[in-house]
């Protein structure tokens, strides 16, 4: 049982295409009864194999009302979805281990209200209730960096009586990307000038520049306690701040040690690439495929480069 | 769903139940409907109050208490009364079970099948009524446990219901009955029906006070027969104890034959067992499906323990006599008679002494009863001891039951063989629907006497009052006679066609929806033109009546209500035909360019008012806030009034 379900999943999956825009039509809508319709269609049974025993026609009414009452829904059912226009709206990228907000624009061509709900195939959990026609956000969670696809939609409609299920699987062509999960770094920035080359530093700026041994007067902010921790005795945080206007703090993929993980690292460097933003810096970002600046209140270059590195198709 | 849509969903599938369950209150013992009441209720507060469902384990404890009660009540849960009780108990205790959404749509679909079990016992117009309520009542809490609006609801399952109806016409129609049912029911005390009973004791009751109640139709296909041919036989009685006619049901095995082939009346019955026998139309020649001609000339059900009401067909020639062979022992049978009445069995050994002729002596007999003075009366007064003699030598009044019973012990004392038959005489024909009703108060008693090898009825009643077999009991005596509740006297005109329109509706729905069995459906299947009910042809006519029906109904269901929305459409093509009227070629598919294209032949006001007309439309249609019914209403009427000039007229 549970393994036909598996591969009747894997069967709508396979067989589900990813299109831009979609019209649900015959084709594509599929009809079953519930569980409350095959009990009601039980109920219709038991109660005419009672009217044609003890020959009570008022009881052939009962049953065969049940069952229109079944053939009607199914064409009710059917209705709900049918003309139905579906098609994904650009949707906002995020950070991994956030929730992604898939948009669906739903249309249909008349005015009357319809009643029909929305979840993902491989999730159980109701996204929306549509009743009228609008954009509709799913969410779906997140986790890891990349490009997120959206996922096999199930739209689905028992309206108005509960005894047949309308249901048709649409696979949108909508994709966002999931940015690195910023990870916090105390790593000290590297300047550069406008041309690349390293200037002249000047101490006492915003960005560390190394150790020096802790003489009292100085604040104790400036303690690096990690180090006391480790070494029991007090060291002095030295902080430098750029020196010419041209130039600004840099940060390379190769800055990190070799046994530090990519995803680690991509989470570190993003955190920078936020930081920088937030904080007016500006910066430069070197990965291995390319170079980008980050301007204050402008990171989405430096963050997409960051969500897709690595990725092979990237070109969505 | 919301738990508060819940909430209100609940108490509808409640109080549907409640609603389904309210005639059974007619047929079981009152305290069961009572204790599945309560159940409701106390589930329903739960509900309101939000309280948790009590301990499963106590629960099934405690309903097993009125199972009990109900088990010394009636000594059964099975079988009609039983079944129904025990059921009813059942779905009371589920209800204080139900949580989740899933659980109430149980309960529900019981509701559904609770609500076949009060047309067990009845199957009345009132019945049916019943029945479109709980429909209702049920429908409308599955609408609100799918989670509908709760304003909608209501529209929503009348429209449903609505929708289905044809459906189900055609699958009532067409799906096929079976002749006699699956299994046999368990036998029932049959409570006392009206009419007929086991046994007659003449003299016992002073007083028949006369009902009018409907008790079956027969419909006569050919010829009608006159109302002096109409003696329904029933049951016969073939024993007397002095004081009371029982039936000894004997069977042997007897054919029907009889003198003087005559053409026979065909006709259907719509009638329930008396006594386990139907009544039939002097002398039955041939039974139909699902009825038996048996010995005594009586016709029962093939499934002879079913008391439901039966539609059947039968045909008789009308003859007051039938041949038939007794052998001795049959002879003495129906010879016998006890001691009682001395003065009787004198009476008739006289005459039996007097006229040899077995044929003669019945002629002296009838003449002999004739005169005595004897009349009748539905107040005769009460009889004991010696009843027959008691009534022909004292009180001299009485019914038919006296009359057969006196004719009967004279019959037998004269040494003819005799019996007693009970059924029911004459009718009355409803002129529009063509069928004969006979009611209660037609009952009637006869006397059948074997002479030369032929049972011959001798109706003693109509020796003394003729015209209660000419003209039905009706004219006899002026009390049976149809009155005005209250005011008295014989009704008006239009209160007798009323009458005999609520008789024709009561006929119809007798025939056409309780009786619709196999027979009926084999007629139906025969006058469409479809020949036998075969499994080929149930499958055909199921399947054109449901295209018949579901065409028109998916055309209305999945585009009807479109089309009659779109108000731009309407206003776009009222435009375009004015546009046409004024002689321009326009196409339904044109747009507002090509329209304004066309128009370039117009005069130049009426180009002008086109260009407002298309602006404004446009405005309404694709404008940022749209249109609202009254825009779209005012455009619409500005586009009736816009006439312009014909082009061709110019030219």
């Amino acid at each position: 049982m549970w393994r036909w379900r598996k591969a009747l999943q894997q069967w709508v999956l396979r067989h589900t295409p990813r299109e831009a825009q979609t019209r649900l039509t015959q084709r594509r809508i599929y009809l079953l009864p519930t569980r409350f319709g095959s009990m009601m269609l039980l109920v219709a049974l038991a109660v005419w194999i009672g009217a044609l025993n003890y020959a009570v026609s008022l009881a052939y009414v009962l049953s065969f009302w049940i069952v229109a009452l079944m053939l009607l829904s199914v064409l009710l059912a059917y209705r709900q979805l049918a003309g139905l226009q579906l098609q994904a709206r650009a949707a906002a990228n995020v950070f991994a281990g956030d929730e992604a907000r898939f948009l669906l624009q739903l249309q249909w061509p008349d005015t009357q209200p319809r009643r029909l709900r929305v979840r993902w195939y491989e999730a159980d959990t109701v996204l929306a209730e549509c009743t009228t026609p609008g954009d509709y956000a799913l969410p779906l969670a997140a986790p890891y960096r990349g490009q997120l696809a959206m996922p096999v939609l199930r739209l689905w409609s028992e309206a108005p009586l509960g005894l047949v299920r309308a249901f048709s699987h649409v696979r949108l062509q909508a994709a966002l990307w999931v940015y690195p999960q910023p990870l916090a770094d105390p790593r000290e920035l590297a300047w550069h000038g406008g041309d690349g080359e390293s200037t002249a530093i000047e101490a006492g700026g915003d960005d560390f520049a190394g150790l020096a041994p802790w003489q009292a007067g100085q604040s104790l902010r400036r303690i690096a306690w990690r180090v006391y921790a480790r070494r029991g005795s007090l060291a002095a945080r030295e902080f430098t701040s750029p020196a010419t206007a041209g130039g600004q703090p840099s940060l390379s993929w190769d800055d990190y040690a070799a046994n530090v993980l990519p995803e680690q690292r991509l989470s570190h460097l993003c955190w920078h690439v936020l930081q920088a933003s937030r904080a007016g810096t500006g910066l430069l970002l070197r990965l291995p495929q390319g170079e980008y600046c980050v301007e204050a209140g402008n990171s989405e270059p430096a963050l997409l480069a960051l969500a897709r590195f690595g990725v092979r198709d990237a070109g969505g | 769903m919301l738990a508060d849509e819940l909430r209100l969903a609940s108490f509808a599938v409640l109080a549907a139940l409640a609603l389904v369950a309210l005639p059974l209150f007619l047929h079981l013992p009152g305290w069961v409907p009572l204790v599945f009441a309560l159940l409701l209720a106390w589930r329903a507060t739960l509900v309101w109050q939000r309280q948790p469902l009590p301990r499963r384990l106590w629960l099934m404890l405690g309903l097993l208490l009125p199972i009990a009660a109900l088990w010394l009540n009636l000594r059964t849960l099975v079988g009609r009364e039983g079944g129904v009780a025990f059921l009813l108990l059942l779905v009371g205790g589920k209800a204080l079970e139900t949580a989740s959404l899933r659980d109430w749509r149980v309960l529900l679909a019981l509701g559904f099948f609770l609500a076949a079990t009060p047309l067990l016992f009845d199957q009345s117009p009132l019945s049916a009524i019943w029945l479109l309520l709980s429909l209702f009542a049920l429908t409308w809490a599955m609408v609100l446990l799918s989670g509908e609006d709760a304003r909608l609801s209501p529209a929503v399952t009348a429209r449903a219901l609505l929708l289905s109806f044809p459906l189900m016409v055609v699958l009532f129609v067409v799906m096929p009955r079976l002749p006699g049912p699956l299994w046999s029911m368990p036998t029932e005390q049959q409570g006392a029906t009206t009419g007929l009973a086991d046994s007659m004791s003449p003299g016992a009751i002073g007083k028949m006070i006369p009902s009018r109640e409907p008790v079956f139709t027969a419909e006569f296909r050919g010829s009608q027969p006159r109302v002096s041919q109409l003696y329904w036989r029933v049951m016969v009685f073939d024993q007397f104890d002095g004081t009371r006619w029982t039936a000894a049901n004997l069977a042997l095995p007897r054919g029907v034959a009889l003198s003087g082939e005559a053409q026979p009346l065909r006709y259907d019955v719509v009638a329930e067992p008396f006594q386990g026998y139907l009544p039939m139309l002097e002398q039955g020649v041939e039974a139909g499906e699902g009825v038996v001609l048996g010995y005594q000339q009586k016709l029962r059900r093939v499934d002879a323990a079913n008391t439901a009401r039966l539609r059947y067909s039968v045909q008789s020639v009308a003859s007051s006599q039938y041949r038939d062979a007794l052998d001795e022992r049959e002879q003495a049978f129906y010879l016998q008679l006890p001691a009682d009445n001395p003065r009787t069995i004198q009476a008739g050994q006289a005459l039996a002494g007097r006229h040899p002729l077995p044929a003669a002596r019945l002629q002296a007999l009838q003449l002999w009863l004739a005169e005595q003075g004897l009349r009748y009366t539905l107040n005769p007064p009460t009889l004991a001891g010696n009843v027959v003699d008691g009534f022909l030598f004292d009180s001299r009044q009485g019914f038919c039951e006296h009359f057969s019973s006196a004719f009967t012990v004279l019959a037998r004392a004269a040494g003819l063989p005799a019996r007693v038959v009970v059924g029911f005489q004459g009718g009355e024909f409803n002129t529009q629907g063509r069928f004969w009703q006979i009611r209660s108060s037609d009952a009637h008693a006869w006397s059948e006497v074997w002479v030369d090898g032929s049972w011959r009825r001798v109706d003693a009643t109509a020796l003394v009052a003729p015209q209660r077999v000419d003209a039905g009991i009706d004219s006899t005596l002026g009390e049976v006679a149809p009155r005005m509740p209250l005011v008295g006297g014989r009704p008006p005109g239009w209160a007798q066609w009323v009458g005999q329109q609520w008789q024709l509706a009561n006929f119809s729905w007798q025939r056409w929806v309780v009786g619709y069995d196999a027979a009926s459906q084999q007629k139906l299947f025969q006058q469409l033109g479809l020949g036998e009910v075969s499994a080929a042809n149930v499958v055909k006519a199921l399947l054109g009546g449901m295209a018949l029906v579901l065409l028109p109904l998916a055309a209305y269901v999945l585009y009807g209500r479109r089309v009659r929305r779109s108000v731009a459409q309407q206003v776009w093509q009222a435009l375009g035909q004015r546009l046409r009227g004024a002689g321009l070629a326009i196409a339904p598919g044109d747009t507002a360019a090509e329209l304004q294209a066309h128009a370039a032949r117009l005069a130049e006001d009426d180009q002008q008012a086109l260009a407002a007309l298309l602006q404004q439309w446009q405005r309404l249609q694709y404008g940022p806030q749209g249109g609202d019914d009254a825009a779209w209403r005012h455009l619409w009427r500005q586009v009736r009034a816009f006439r312009p000039a014909k082009v061709g007229r110019q030219r």
